[in-house]
Parts: structure tokens; sequence; C-alpha cells
């Protein structure tokens, strides 16, 4: 899969999510449901994709995992770190206290769960440049999983 | 030595001020609201006593760290070598396992024990304040404790091993 439809994909992950909340709002819950389907069979793809690294790999499958993908994941899941810090104050600071309804904090909730399993894998897609075999047809190891 | 500085100190006192710093800052939570009541001036003064040691092991776990530049990956004053880069990130990469963890429990426990009074959720605007004050300390400091958790004493080889000369 090349650059930009990773990073498609990941735009299309988080903005379906987003909708879904702005339709829930607006509509109720049942018309949102199409989007919340959306956007987490993205989230599947997305995970699917960058599995290759070893995020959500037992122990026993990391060891088969070469050292260039292993630091890649690790800084992923680094960088993730300062990401998520910066979100969590945000939401204790702001979003969380104005969360009334159960219904919003069931929203909230689903999009910490959406946010934590998805961020080092969006990381990575994002950033991941096309190798060079992409550009000449060639199978790559994005295109293989 | 630097009494302040963990720098020269050894694996378990190390271990020791980070146990410390966070029981301290959980202590002078639990505390503080009693010290709010008539007589009971002496759990407020301890509160703060505890907070104040809190903030000192914070500084010296902040303070510890600096050289594996946690906060600041591109600082130009600050170059940690392959070895201190490569801890930093695995650091911070548990760290992010444990928060992420942590992050779902909590959100289904509000989503769970919102509308049930007998459950505690953060409903006023000091409960708000005091998971703020928990968020900051946590996520301010958790990779840096745990590197100070975790690296050898200045007499191991990185890999735990006594270093032939140092023993």
């Amino acid at each position: 899969m090349t650059q930009s439809r990773r990073r498609l994909l990941v735009v299309a992950t988080w903005t379906s999510y987003l909708l879904a909340g702005a339709v829930a709002y607006s509509y109720g819950r049942f018309a949102a449901s199409p989007l919340f389907l959306a956007s987490g069979a993205t989230a599947c793809v997305l995970t699917k994709i960058t599995r290759i690294y070893g995020l959500g790999m037992r122990r026993a499958e990391l060891a088969l995992v070469d050292e260039r993908m292993t630091q890649m994941r690790t800084t992923a899941l680094a960088r993730s770190y300062g990401v998520l810090s910066l979100l969590l104050l945000c939401a204790v600071a702001g979003w969380l206290p104005v969360a009334a309804t159960n219904d919003q904090q069931q929203y909230l909730f689903w999009g910490a769960l959406l946010v934590v399993s998805t961020l080092p894998n969006a990381l990575l897609a994002w950033s991941e440049p096309d190798s060079p075999a992409e550009n000449d047809g060639t199978m790559t190891e994005f295109s293989r999983s | 030595m630097n009494y302040f500085s963990l720098v020269e100190r050894s694996r378990l006192e190390r271990r020791i001020v980070v146990v410390a710093t966070y029981a301290a800052f959980a202590l002078a939570l639990l505390l503080a609201p009693y010290g709010k009541a008539d007589g009971l001036l002496w759990l407020r003064a301890a509160a703060i006593g505890l907070a104040v040691t809190g903030a000192a092991g914070y500084a010296a776990i902040l303070g510890y760290s600096k050289r594996f530049a946690v906060r600041s990956q591109r600082c130009e004053h600050v170059v940690p070598d392959e070895r201190e880069a490569a801890v930093r990130d695995r650091a911070m990469a548990r760290a992010y396992t444990v928060v992420a963890v942590a992050t779902i429990i909590g959100g289904a426990w509000m989503w769970i024990a919102a509308d049930d009074p007998r459950h505690w959720t953060p409903r006023t605007g000091t409960d708000w304040f005091e998971v703020l004050v928990v968020t900051q300390v946590v996520m301010g400091s958790l990779p840096q404790a745990m590197i100070a958790w975790g690296e050898p004493d200045a007499d191991e080889g990185t890999d735990g091993v006594m270093v032939e000369g140092l023993q």
C-alpha cells in the first residue's frame, strides 16, 4: 500500500469516528452506526498493515521481527507517548468534565479505545515512506500484508 | 556528592526514591480532603509536607534522566548516545503500554460507574483538578521513573554484569 493510501486510511479512521459523534448527537445512535462500523473497519485494516512491525505480537513472535522494524516500532511507541500525554491532559482539563450523560461517556470511552489501540499504528503508517519497489509495481511488505 | 542528585546513587536507592515519590503524592491526595475539617490542621500540614516530598522526588527523577533526553528528543544541548536513546525509547514504549491500559480501564470505569453514586467517579471541580494533577505527575515522569528504576549501577555493565576492575 502506498504512503498516500496509508495516510488516507489514518484520516478515514479518525474522521469517521468524529463524524459518528456529530451524527449521533444530531440524529441518534442508530444513524451513526455505519460511521462507527467504518471507523472500526478502517482501524482493523490499519492494525493489519502495520502488524509487520510487531505491534500487537506475542513475545515469541517478536523474536522473528527484524532489527529495523523493531526500532521503528519502539520509536513509534515513544512518539505515541508524547501525543497521548497531550491528548490525556486536554481530555482531563477540558472534554471529560463536560461529558455529563452516559452516552457522551460511552462515546469518549470508544474514542479512548480507538486512540490508544491505533496511535502507534497510525504514526507508522503515516511516516513510513514508499519503498522504491512500490513504484516498480513489485510486491512490498505493505502490499503483501 | 550532591544529595539531591540520583546520578551517583545505586539502583536500590533510585528505586526507593521512585516508590517514595509516587507514594508521597498518593498519600498527599488522600489526606488533603480530611485536612479541611476543624482541628485537623496537622493533617493539612502533613499533606503539604508529603506533596513537597513528592515534588522533590519528582525533580530528582527528572534530573536523573535528563541525559536520556526524554522530554526534548530533538534538543541540541542534550545528545544521548545510541544506548541511551535505545533505553529512552524502550522506557517510553513501556510507559505507553502502561498508560494505554490505564486509559482504557479509567474510561470503562467512568462509563460504567458514572450513573451509580455508590462508586467514586470525579464529579466536582476539585475532583477533576485532582485527576488533572495525577495525570500531569504520572505522564510527566513515568518514562523517567522507568529509566531510573531499570538502569544498572555505575559499577555494573549495561547488561547488569559487574565490570572487571570495578568490582
